[in-house]
This record gives C-alpha cells, structure tokens and sequence, in this order.
C-alpha cells in the first residue's frame, strides 16, 4: 500500500505554490480511495496516516476512521522529567498540572481584576518558600507571610472560575481529558463528539500561548498528595525509585518523575514560567487526531489557531551521559510489606540493532504464558508467583535500563528470586533459543499491533510516542520487519554482552523484620 | 537592509492576508455551542444455540480480529461455608491447568502460536471467558476455547499451586491501602451475607480438588451462559461453529440464582491499621437498585458529590480548593437487586481528620440542601453529550447485551436511562439525595494505628490488624 501524499511532501517537492484548495482535494480524493480498505495488512498504519507541519513547526499527524462520530485529540511536547535541572525535579510534571489551572480569558472571570492579587501571591510564596528553604519554616515572619498567602489566596478566589475548561469539555461530551508525564515526554489528551474539533483548538492553542499559572501553592500541595498516594499505595513504586536513583548516578532518568519532595517544595512560579516558555513552543510539539476527522478541515482549524503562535527556536543540548557502570549495585529495602525483587541492566536506546534485539529477548522471557520466566519460574520450579520484564526503562529518548520484576511465592526470598532470574538469563546467553520460540514471539508481537487498532486511544498514543521519542511515527511500523530479522545466536550474543555481573542493579524489598 | 525591511512587511501583511482570508472569526469556547452528534449504531444481531444459550453477535470487518465473550452466572458469592476461595481457586487452575488433550505447558503453547489472547474466571456473581484472535485463525481459536472451557484437565499437582498462589494474593492485599479498604468495606458492609465473606488460610485449605472439579461441573451442566461476538466473522457459520463445540453449555440452570440483597448493617467505623504516611477513608452504603425510580436522578447527584471529576464537590472543595488530596471521589453501583453508594479519598495522616470532616460535611449538606439546577444542567449536558462514546467500540454494545440479559434486566436499558436522564428534574435529583444518609453506611479508614486513639468520630470505631 502506498504512502498518501501529504502537503508536507508536495511542499518538499516545489510544489508548494499549488493552490491549497487543489492538494486538499487530493488527499481527500486519496483518502477515499484508502478508506474503503480496511486494516488487512496487518496492524500498520502506512498509508493511512495523513502529516502536516505548519510553518511555527508544530507536527500534525491524522489518522481518519469509519465508525461513531468521535475523535482523540491528543498534545504532546517533547519535554519530561529528563530534561529538568538538578534541584529542580518535578518541574515537568508540576507544570502539566498547572496548564490545568487556566488562561488569561479561561478560568477566570476577569483577568485584570486578578491579575494585581496574583501578582502578590507570587511575592508573598516566593518570600516563604526562601524562609523555609533557610529552616525558617516556623518563624514568625514564616507565620504572617502564611497567613497573608491564605488570605490573597481567598480574595482571588472571587474572580477565578474553577477547572473552567473541564467543564467546557464536560459539558460538550468530552471524555478522558488528561494527561501525563514521563520521563521523556508530556502529553495533554482529550476525546470529543467529532463537530467539537474547534472547541479543542480554540482551548489548546489558548493554553499553549497564555497559560495563567493560578493557585500554584495549592496544586504544588496536591502534587505532594500524589506523590504519597503512589508511593503508599504500591511497594514497587518506592523501590523502583530506588532502582532508578542506584541504576543511574549521573544521568537525570535517575529523578523520579513526581519529583524529589525538597524540590517539590522549592519549586516557584518564576522556575516554571522560564521552564514554559523553553519547551512549550509549537516547534517542541507533535498533536495527533485518531478517528472521525477529516484532514482538510483538521488542518485549517490548526492553522487558523495554532499557526500565530511563534516557534521557540531553542535549541536542545546533549545530556551528561551515565559512566559506564564498573560492579554491581545492590539495594536492600526494609518495608512491612510482602518481597519483592528488580533487576536491571544497562543497554543502548532505539534504534540501536540491540534494542531490537532485547524486544525479542524481552518477548521471549515473559511475553504470555509459554515464556521462559512463567514457564521456568512460576509453573515448574515454582519460585515466583509473577514475573514481567521491559526492555527500555524509565524512558527511551537516551540509553537505559532492561527491567525483571518478580514476586516471590511464598516462603521464597528475594535474594532467591533474584538468583532464579539470573540463572535464566545466563541459560539465554549460553544456549541460543529456538526458530519456533522466536516466531512465536514476533507473531505475539504482530497479533498486538492488530488489536492496538481497535482503540483510538491506543493509535493516537503510539503515533505520538513515536513521532516524539524516535522522531518518526513509522519506527513503530518498522519495528516488526526488524525483528524478523533477529537470529537465535544474536539473541544469546546480547544477553551476553548485558546481562553481566558489572552491568546489574538489583533492588530487593525485603519484609521488615525478614531476610533477604 | 530597506529591501530587508520590504520583505519583511510584505511577509507581514501577507500573514495578516492569510490569517482573515478564511474570513472565520474564532470561536469562544465559553459560550461556543454546537449540534448533539447522531449516530445510528449497527444492529446487534440476536441468536440462540439449540441449547437456549443466548448469543449476541455483530460483525465489523473494518479489523481482521474476532473477538469472542462468554458470560455465566457463578462466582465467589456461592462459596460454600467454611471454604471461601473456592471460585478464585478454579479461575486460576482452569487456566493454567491444561486440558485432558495437552499438559499445561502444551496447551500454553499451543494459545501463544496462534497469538490469541484466552482467558477464563469467576468474579463475584458471574464469571467470564474471553478468546481474542486473528480472524484467519478462528476455527483453531474456537477448538482451543472448546478444549478449555468442556475439558479441562484441572491437573491435580497443579491444584496446590493454584491454592498456593490464591494464598499469596490474598496476602499482598495488605500492600495496596486501596484493596484493604474495599475488602474490609464489603466485609463489613455485607455482613452476615455471603458477600461478606472474605477468603482465608483456613477457608482455602478447606477447598480440595474434588471441590474445584464439581464446581465447574454445575457450571456447564447447571448454570446460564450467554455468548457475545464481535469482529471480522460471517456470523451464521460462526453460530454452526458455536453450536458444534459449545453446545454443552446449559441456558438455564439452577444453581447459581441471584441471592437475597444485604440488609443495613449497623453504623460503625473500621479502622484498618497500617504503619502507613497515608490515610485512606472510604464511607458507603446499600442505595437504590437499577429498577428503582430513583436510580437515575441519584446517579446525577453522585456525580455531582463526586463522580464527575474536577466538576465535583468533593474534588472541589478538598482536592482543588484545598490541596489536601489527589483523588477523591464518589460512586454509585445499582444492580439488579440491590446497589452500593460511597465516596473514598486518600490524604496525609496529618489531614485525615479534616478530610474525614470535609467528606461527612459535604455528604449531609447534598442530603440536606439538595444540587442546583446549574449543576443538573451540566451532568445532564456530559451525559448526553459523552452517549456517542459508547458506540465507539461495537464490543460495549454486545457486552452491555449479555450483561443484561444475564441479570435479568430489560435489554434496552441504556436508552431508557438517556431517556429518564433527559427527563430528570433538580428537584428529583434533590429528594433522591435524600437517600445518602451517613449513620445508614459504615466509614474504612486505613492507616496509622494512633488515629483511633481518641473518639474524634463520633462513631462506634473497630480496631481490625489484617
């Protein structure tokens, strides 16, 4: 199947003088033709795609259904949790909340009025902020300015109209408006009734130009919630921060997302500010739309909202990379909880041939119920009660980690666990594996790209990630062929090469009061 | 440096040019308003095997994957007394134990060679079996299914690993304050009910196999199954497949009849104790079932007090007003014989009892002081306005369909709610807010032992040390 001309292409080939009117009408006439085919070849998307890029740079990417009259409408900048500075973690995350809060004309019932009371909160937070970050927290200077917050806080309560764009959604039929960050990127989601593609563009680009950063100390403070929340409600989430902190000593994929708690309490309005205006421009910005949208349309309503808005030229700069690790690294956690073990080793990033290589390993240690881990260790020797791995953890916009996570059964340690896992690791390396366990594995691989189409949701994400982290959304297409390529001796080479002594991290959560 | 001045201020009224060329003005998005979407779904086809057995069937070939759901009546509320854990035991050995054709680890192989997904167990009033597979491999993927659902082989050495693995779940309950709650919530809430029951060391060492193997006897020959299929099929050979290979599955047993609903237990506090830097508090009670009158107007004061996000009053006030949390929030869950209602929230141990304060509050103020119309119209709005969602994946159709058939509900509920939604008064959604009553539901807290040092509830408070 074919590739659809885009207007990016005809731009590309001179064409550009055309009339617009005349190269929308021919991917329209394109995507008819496309249209009446329907998704035989396999999972992928070639074809089907329709891209864009408007002159401030910001990437469109369309990918138009049949079915009910809905869209998913998805942002996302290429900014995460790797890309902040030391002391300052949590930034990118506390930013996405914040983007939540409003706009000069949204969330508010008149900005002029607010503006002078915002203003002050800001001088009054920062002053206490630095009074607690000397240890004057108690003060009674630390009081009066607490007190004086509170009471601005109060009176700017009067003109701000709470979560006004959620209710805009709401009320117009939106469903699943959110967002996320992860290391590597920031996303902001919405799916709407199809006619709605204006009300998301009208609102987007307003977040995007003139975002008002109000009731900042209130959501630094939920920000602090959620970050309790996730580590009391899960074990693994406490010590898979300590994984990444043992894993990586220089390299910022070592920071937890949330943020650690003093930067959390540091971090201020001007801090954020400066961190918007660097990567939330157009040109740092990928928008996806999965469903009934018609491309003509979409990329007008694009270019009419978010095409005055300016690029921001920055440019990015290479990251210290990690050192390459030299011996084990071992961290024991104590917690009144049930064990668990994580092990994990060094490796390249995409589009290294070894990532590719260690997709396969990773689908062939715990990809369905025939993998060598269920197998091994929970239906025949019986040591864990569940077992996963991932290859490409916590991002994969720079090298990083190949991830096991086990539960030992009961009466099994973690030191045992960890053992069992090592031992299957080495065997890997040792003796290649079959034609047939390969096969199997890619063909799992390939079963699943057919089943991602029966979400939009699930299509729009991998577009984005692509686009954002690979730089082209057709890595994903790609993929498989690759792994095809694989062979059984290369897989045992790389286990080889990674899984060593030196290369390993293992964190073992130990029940307080047990043994390792 | 003129000529560069030139270009640029003929660029310039070029892009003011383009920008009004369209001639569109933007729009407001605050009082933007646009035509409901219309959707005409494709028709559920409706079947029955020789059996009886219900099948409810839509073919979509936009995707070449079939996706196939089985759903029957049974599940952890008929454990017999003294040997809870019975059904989660099946679920996992019916898995994961084989067939009496191939060994576990063959028959494990033979499902990952043709990339299907397969999966069966039992929840809490029914269970459910589900095949996803490419389209090109169905006949396979229905033998496969046959052989699990008919035949397995329920391997006895595998038996007591299944139990072992039920013993460790139950144990990693106590990680997760979320799953403690709602376990000692159901606990106490149905108590001296069969939902009540909560599985044990001592009830699942009761369980045999013996057991395991008869319940999934009365589950085929004495039981109600009903079947769904959506994707790339033609469905009359689908049906002939269906009815050659599952023709067993009996349409109307016996064995499985809805219990009686719970009665209101009495008003109590459970403190969960947990060495924890978080509290978590979770209030509800027994509500109106689907059938009632009021389950509509109360399902938009639920989601005025909690369940619609930012738009509630409890995110509101505690979360967005406050910082005090990052989630909190209510629910509502009718069924067929009885429903549940409640609100939980997590937040720092320090802040437990004003967001135990805040909650209460909110609680009786909606019972007491009703919603306003504002508030009525924007639910009213997000639900009508959101319907269209449900058409997106033709799979929630059939699924809606089996479920209602296997409560014994009308099949048309979804559309009678939209209809009574569209109905529905502020001062209905007022008087069915009447029904949250605090002292006729029970408060979980889970966390630090010291919070139930002192009465600060007011309520009757049980100490439990899971």
């Amino acid at each position: 199947m074919g590739k659809v001309l885009t207007q990016r292409d005809h731009e590309k080939r001179g064409l550009g003088k055309v009339s617009v009117r005349y190269i929308k009408s021919l991917i329209l006439l394109l995507f008819l033709l496309l249209s009446s085919v329907c998704f035989a070849n396999g999972g992928s998307l070639e074809g089907r795609v329709v891209e864009h890029t408007l002159k401030n740079g910001m990437r469109l990417l369309l990918l138009p259904r049949e079915g009910a009259p809905v869209v998913t409408l998805q942002i996302t900048f290429k900014v995460g949790s790797v890309d902040e500075v030391e002391g300052k973690t949590g930034m990118a995350h506390l930013f996405e909340h914040m983007l939540f809060k409003g706009t000069t004309t949204l969330g508010t019932r008149d900005w002029e009025a607010e503006r002078p009371i915002f203003e002050k909160i800001e001088e009054v937070g920062a002053a206490l902020d630095s009074l607690r970050a000397r240890g004057e927290g108690e003060s009674e200077r630390a009081k009066t300015l607490a007190a004086e917050l509170a009471e601005l806080q109060q009176s700017e309560r009067k003109y701000i109209v709470k979560d006004e764009i959620d209710a805009i959604y709401s009320r117009n039929g939106g469903t699943g408006f959110n967002a996320f960050t992860t290391p590597d990127m920031t996303s902001y989601i919405v799916s709407l009734p199809a006619g709605r593609i204006e009300l998301w563009a009208a609102i987007e680009s307003e977040r995007m130009r003139e975002p008002v950063l109000r009731e900042f100390y209130v959501e630094r403070d939920v920000v602090k919630e959620e970050r309790r929340q996730r580590r009391e409600g899960e074990p693994v989430a406490r010590i898979m921060e300590e994984l990444k902190a043992a894993a990586f000593t220089t390299h910022p994929y070592r920071n937890p997302v949330i943020g650690w708690p003093e930067d959390l309490d540091a971090l201020g309005l001007a801090d954020t500010r400066t961190f918007y205006k660097k990567y939330y421009g157009p040109d740092n910005a990928v928008v996806t739309a999965v469903g009934a949208v018609d491309p003509d349309d979409f990329i007008e309503v694009c270019e009419r909202y978010f095409g005055p808005i300016p690029s921001s030229g920055f440019r990015r700069y290479p990251l210290t990379s990690e050192p390459k690790q030299v011996e084990a690294r071992r961290v024991e956690v104590r917690l009144d909880a049930e064990p668990i073990a994580l092990l994990a080793y060094h490796k390249p990033t995409l589009p290294h041939r070894d990532d590719y290589v260690l997709d396969v390993v990773d689908g062939i240690l715990s990809y369905g119920r025939s993998s060598r881990l269920v197998r091994s260790l929970v239906e025949e020797k019986r040591i864990l009660t569940s077992v996963s791995t991932q290859n490409g953890s916590p991002g994969a916009r720079y090298d990083n980690l190949f991830l096991l996570y086990a539960e030992p059964a009961p009466g099994v340690t973690a030191d045992e666990a960890l053992k069992a896992l090592r031992e299957e690791l080495a065997l890997l390396a040792a003796i290649p594996p079959t034609r047939e366990e390969l096969v199997r594995v890619v063909r799992k691989m390939e079963a699943d790209m057919v089943r991602s189409l029966l979400s939009d949701g699930g299509l729009s994400r991998r577009l984005s990630y692509f686009e954002t982290v690979a730089g082209d959304w057709r890595y994903a297409e790609e993929h498989p062929r690759i792994l095809k390529t694989v062979t059984p001796e290369e897989v045992s080479a790389v286990c080889a090469k990674y899984f060593t002594p030196e290369n390993e991290t293992s964190v073992l959560l130990i029940p307080a009061g047990g043994e390792g | 440096m003129r000529r560069v001045a030139n270009i640029l201020s003929l660029l310039i009224a070029a892009l003011i040019v383009t920008g009004c060329a369209s001639g569109k003005a933007k729009l407001d998005p605050r009082t933007a308003t646009f035509p409901r979407e219309r959707f005409t779904p494709p028709a559920v086809m409706e079947e029955a095997l020789p059996s009886g057995v219900k099948v409810f069937l839509l073919e979509d070939h936009d995707i070449p994957l079939v996706r196939l759901y089985l759903s029957f009546r049974g599940g952890a509320v008929y454990d017999p007394p003294g040997k809870k854990g019975l059904a989660d035991v099946l679920s996992t050995l019916w898995r994961t134990g084989g067939t009496e054709a191939s060994d576990p680890a063959a028959f494990d192989e033979r499902v990952d060679e043709l990339a299907a997904e397969l999966s069966v167990g039992l929840g809490r009033d029914t269970g459910f079996a589900s095949l996803s597979i490419l389209s090109e491999d169905l006949d396979e993927g229905l033998d496969l299914l046959a052989e699990l659902l008919l035949r397995p082989r329920l391997d006895r050495e595998v038996f007591e690993w299944a139990k072992e693995k039920e013993r460790a779940s139950v144990a990693r309950v106590r990680d997760n304050p979320s799953s403690l709650a709602f376990r000692e919530f159901r606990r106490n809430l149905y108590k001296g009910h069969p939902r009540g029951v909560i599985t044990t060391e001592e009830s699942l060492s009761a369980v045999t196999r013996e057991d395991v193997a008869d319940l999934h006897r009365r589950l085929l020959a004495d039981s109600e199954w009903v079947i769904g299929a959506v994707g790339d099929f033609d469905a009359n050979a689908l049906l002939n497949s269906l009815s050659s290979r599952l023709g067993a599955l009996s349409a109307a047993g016996e064995s499985f009849k809805p219990l009686p609903a719970p009665s209101t237990p009495a008003p109590v506090l459970v403190l969960v104790e947990k060495d924890t830097e978080q509290s978590t508090l979770l209030w509800g009670a027994l509500a109106p079932k689907v059938e009632s009158p009021e389950r509509t107007p109360l399902e938009v004061a639920d989601q005025i007090l909690g369940g619609s996000g930012f738009q509630s009053r409890l995110m509101r006030e505690i979360r967005s007003d406050r910082g005090l949390a990052y989630g909190v929030g209510s629910f509502y869950s009718p069924f067929k014989e009885f429903g549940v209602m409640g609100m939980s929230g997590e937040t720092g141990v320090v802040s437990t009892r004003e967001v135990w304060a805040l909650m209460t509050k909110e609680v009786e103020k909606l019972s007491s002081a009703g919603v306003t119309e504002e508030e009525v119209a924007l639910v009213k709005d997000t639900l009508a306005n959101s319907y269209i969602f449900r058409y997106r994946d033709p799979a929630s159709l059939v699924l809606e369909r089996m479920g209602s058939e296997l409560s014994g509900l009308p099949q048309d509920l979804a559309e009678r709610f939209m209809r009574e939604l569209d109905a529905v008064k502020k001062d209905d959604v007022s008087a069915a807010a009447k029904n949250y009553k605090m002292d006729k539901g029970i408060w979980i807290v889970v966390g630090k032992a010291e919070l139930g040092d002192e009465d600060w509830t007011g309520w009757k408070v049980i100490r439990v040390n899971p």
